[in-house]
């Protein structure tokens, strides 16, 4: 328990939550652009700016008054995803399908217009923004590349790439798990799996407790893997870091059949990343520069 | 971006301006830290009521004085107006009030009264001594209440005594001791106390008494009151034994040997009655009493501090010491949350939620905190079925956070347990964000981290409780209000440390065991 024990040194090289706040999310990121990574709207506004890939933003809602208008627009499309501008974690997106008789479909289950229009006026009194007023974005729905299913076929797995100045760090893909429900960040159940950046290899998954080789789920293979687009991804985060005015920073990427897209970024990426990769951060970044 | 110069400066002048002027403040107002400490300073108010008064009626009652261990500050009178006599007799000040042709009087005497703790070592070697002047002789004589001169007492004195004196006394004091205590309050002399062997503290004072006159250690009972904030009526007595030149206090009834607290307040000495009056009337008195808070340092007005926030511009005590203290605990969650890498509710509530306790009490407090937020939770999860927007779900969390603390308090009132009202007086606001965030991760993450959060918020609440229940604390910030300059500089450093937090070695543990990159 006591953390001084002999086990427990921690060799130099890991980054501690004081030192990221301190040495590189203050120091790198200036206060006035945190809502550039922070409001999801503004993010899509910036990548879309920049021409980066990213899902297409189908509308923006704003006011309540605007909901019935917004559907109009985005009822078109065959899929999508429905998100607070502002939420955490995940909190409050949920995956729309248009079946063949126009009716909608929430995961497997039927949901009606007006618990959709609930939904949105939700997002927009702020339920998942803690307590402030918030925007809806809906945007297309991603479907992840087939090698993802083979090692978990459930849910959206997504890539965290961590820049200092523009260069990629550290990586690691995020898996959902039995536990996780479908969500893929490490508190909440899933899985890090440790990225090779060189060889564009996965080496090794932590759940937060223990290393695996193999999906504890399934014991599909995740060792040794090779990422397809490797290359494509590491450049979009590259391209997508220098399109921000931030120099510290997560770029989360979801990869399709066509290639990698960007999700969105955040400005106090976690640290578990390290455990994940079985690296500090500082170290990774000191190779950097030599 | 960040400018380090500014800061340096800002920093150092946060450490040196204080250091100097609390340095420059004790010289000058403390001549010890005792001094800093918060005092037993008591208002004490005797108060009479007589009624269906014949032509000459009077109250004697003894008054304080000051001593080298009590202060007794002036006497102010207050009710009717009385012909009223201060008479200096032997065994201390009688005040005498008499009234010639009322029917019936109200009046009050109030002063102040500030105590100290007094402590003798009697020698372990020390013989009897062989003679005594003429003034202490009394003390050796048997009275009508204190029987020294009975066989009975004489034979058990006898038995108990040796040729040490300090052996013999506390002889005598664990034999009275072990008399059973009776909390009656009537009058009982010592040869009744030691054949009933049964009595309250006027008997086994006169009993104790009684044993040392008889073993030739000159002794006498000394009569006051214990100070405890309220009203009440009884009066206490204690005993006092002559050697050396001094008189040496004990309380057999409160294990006191050869020590008085601070809050005993001696009003005279010898067998007498702390009040008498004029017989068959209708005659009823308490004495109230206050705990005044103070220092020694707190008088001296040449330098600036908070103490005259107390006295001159009346702000009550606990909104004072919640004010006052709440930076301190502040520092402690800091250093809690960057240092140690505690993730409790909130960044200030546990700190609310120990200054809601300290107004509790600790465990009542803690029980309906977690009775309100369990049962609220509950409600929160249908309300989040229910799809209710959040302001709203945030007045119905609200709403039923109050109508929980009713209940309970109801509750409280129909078993007889009084504490359970005490729940009310918990801050509502900081129950219903507690409840808020609590049922929030239950949702969100799962049991075990929503009792884990809630778990780490009580267990900084703990931590922050017995900073705002330490006087000595407040005394200490009132006398010494610099000290938030310094709480500001360690803040300031704790803004700009980046070593690991405790717990973060053990979250990065699986790290060490590779080897050094």
């Amino acid at each position: 328990m006591f953390p001084f024990t002999q086990k427990n040194i921690i060799p130099k090289g890991v980054l501690g939550i004081n030192e990221r706040n301190v040495s590189y999310v203050y120091k790198k990121n200036p206060r006035t652009h945190f809502p550039l990574a922070d409001d999801k709207v503004l993010c899509k506004t910036e990548l879309h700016r920049a021409n980066i890939s990213c899902p297409q933003t189908y509308t923006v809602i704003k006011r309540i008054g605007d909901i019935p208008a917004c559907w109009e627009v985005a009822s078109q499309f065959p899929k999508l995803a429905v998100k607070p501008a502002n939420g955490s974690g995940g909190g409050g997106i949920i995956i729309l399908k248009k079946t063949q008789d126009n009716k909608w479909l929430k995961g497997d289950k039927p949901i009606s217009q007006k618990q959709i229009f609930t939904h949105m006026a939700r997002i927009l009194m702020g339920m998942y923004a803690f307590g402030s007023t918030d925007q809806v974005l809906i945007e297309a729905c991603i479907e992840p590349h087939d090698f993802f299913s083979e090692i978990f076929p459930e849910g959206v797995p997504d890539f965290r790439v961590i820049l200092v100045d523009n260069q990629p760090v550290m990586s690691m893909l995020r898996m959902p798990t039995e536990r996780s429900e479908g969500k893929a960040n490490l508190h909440q159940g899933g899985l890090g799996i440790g990225i090779d950046m060189a060889k564009g290899k996965l080496t090794q998954a932590y759940d937060g407790k223990q290393f695996y080789d193999v999906h504890p789920d399934n014991q599909f293979q995740i060792s040794g893997k090779t990422i397809p687009f490797w290359d494509a991804i590491v450049d979009l985060a590259i391209q997508t870091s220098k399109a921000f005015p931030l120099n510290y920073l997560g770029v989360d990427i979801v990869l399709t059949a066509e290639g990698p897209v960007v999700l969105e970024i955040n400005v106090r990426p976690g640290l578990g990343i390290q455990l994940a990769n079985k690296q500090g951060l500082k170290n990774a970044i000191s190779k950097l520069n030599q | 971006m960040i400018n380090s110069k500014s800061y340096l400066g800002a920093a150092i002048l946060l450490l040196i301006i204080p250091l100097a002027s609390m340095g420059l403040k004790y010289h000058k107002s403390a001549k010890s830290v005792n001094d800093l400490l918060p005092k037993d300073v008591y208002q004490v108010t005797y108060e009479f009521d007589m009624s269906n008064l014949g032509p000459d009626a009077f109250t004697k009652a003894y008054l304080p004085e000051s001593n080298e261990r009590q202060a007794i500050g002036p006497f102010s009178h207050a009710g009717d107006t009385l012909d009223f006599k201060a008479l200096d007799t032997e065994d201390g000040i009688r005040g005498i009030w008499r009234t010639a042709n009322e029917q019936e009087v109200v009046f009050q005497l109030s002063f102040e009264m500030e105590g100290k703790a007094i402590h003798f070592d009697l020698p372990s070697d020390l013989g009897f001594e062989a003679s005594f002047d003429e003034t202490i002789n009394p003390f050796l004589q048997a009275s009508p209440k204190i029987q020294a001169g009975d066989p009975v007492i004489v034979d058990l004195a006898n038995s108990l005594k040796t040729d040490n004196i300090k052996q013999t006394i506390k002889a005598n004091f664990d034999y009275v001791d072990k008399i059973t205590v009776s909390n009656t309050g009537v009058l009982t002399d010592a040869l009744t106390a030691l054949n009933r062997n049964r009595a309250s503290c006027n008997g086994k004072s006169r009993l104790f008494v009684a044993l040392c006159r008889a073993q030739g250690i000159p002794a006498r009972v000394v009569g006051g009151i214990i100070m405890e904030t309220g009203r009440k009526r009884t009066s206490h007595l204690w005993a006092e034994i002559y050697s050396q030149g001094h008189w040496i206090p004990f309380d057999v009834l409160n294990h006191h040997f050869a020590m008085l607290p601070a809050h005993y307040m001696e009003i005279y000495k010898g067998d007498n009655f702390l009040i008498t009056h004029t017989p068959d009337i209708g005659y009823d008195y308490q004495f109230v009493i206050d705990k005044k808070f103070q220092s020694a340092a707190s008088s001296s007005a040449s330098v600036f501090q908070l103490w005259p926030l107390l006295g001159q511009a009346g702000v009550p005590m606990g909104l004072l010491s919640g004010i006052l203290l709440l930076p301190v605990a502040a520092l402690l969650i800091a250093i809690l949350r960057n240092v140690v890498g505690l993730k409790p509710i909130g960044i200030f509530l546990p700190a609310l939620i120990a200054l809601a306790l300290v107004k509790v009490s600790f465990i009542w407090g803690i029980l309906a905190f977690g009775i309100v937020i369990l049962s609220v939770s509950l409600l929160h999860f249908h309300l989040e079925n229910w799809g209710l927007l959040h302001i709203p779900k945030t007045m119905i969390m609200l709403t039923c956070v109050i109508v929980t603390l009713l209940l309970f308090s109801k509750a409280g009132l129909y078993v007889g347990e009084e504490n359970l009202s005490l729940a009310m007086f918990l801050p509502i606001v900081v129950l219903s964000i507690t409840a808020e965030r609590f049922a929030k991760t239950l949702v969100e993450e799962n049991i075990q981290e929503a009792m884990k959060l809630l778990g780490t918020t009580f267990f900084v609440a703990l931590l922050c409780y017995p900073i705002f229940s330490s006087e000595f604390l407040l005394g200490f910030m009132m006398t010494y209000p610099e000290t938030y300059f310094i709480i500001l500089f360690i803040l300031l450093l704790l803004g700009r440390w980046i070593g690991m937090r405790i717990l973060e070695y053990r979250r990065f543990s699986e790290l060490s065991q590779q080897p050094a990159f």
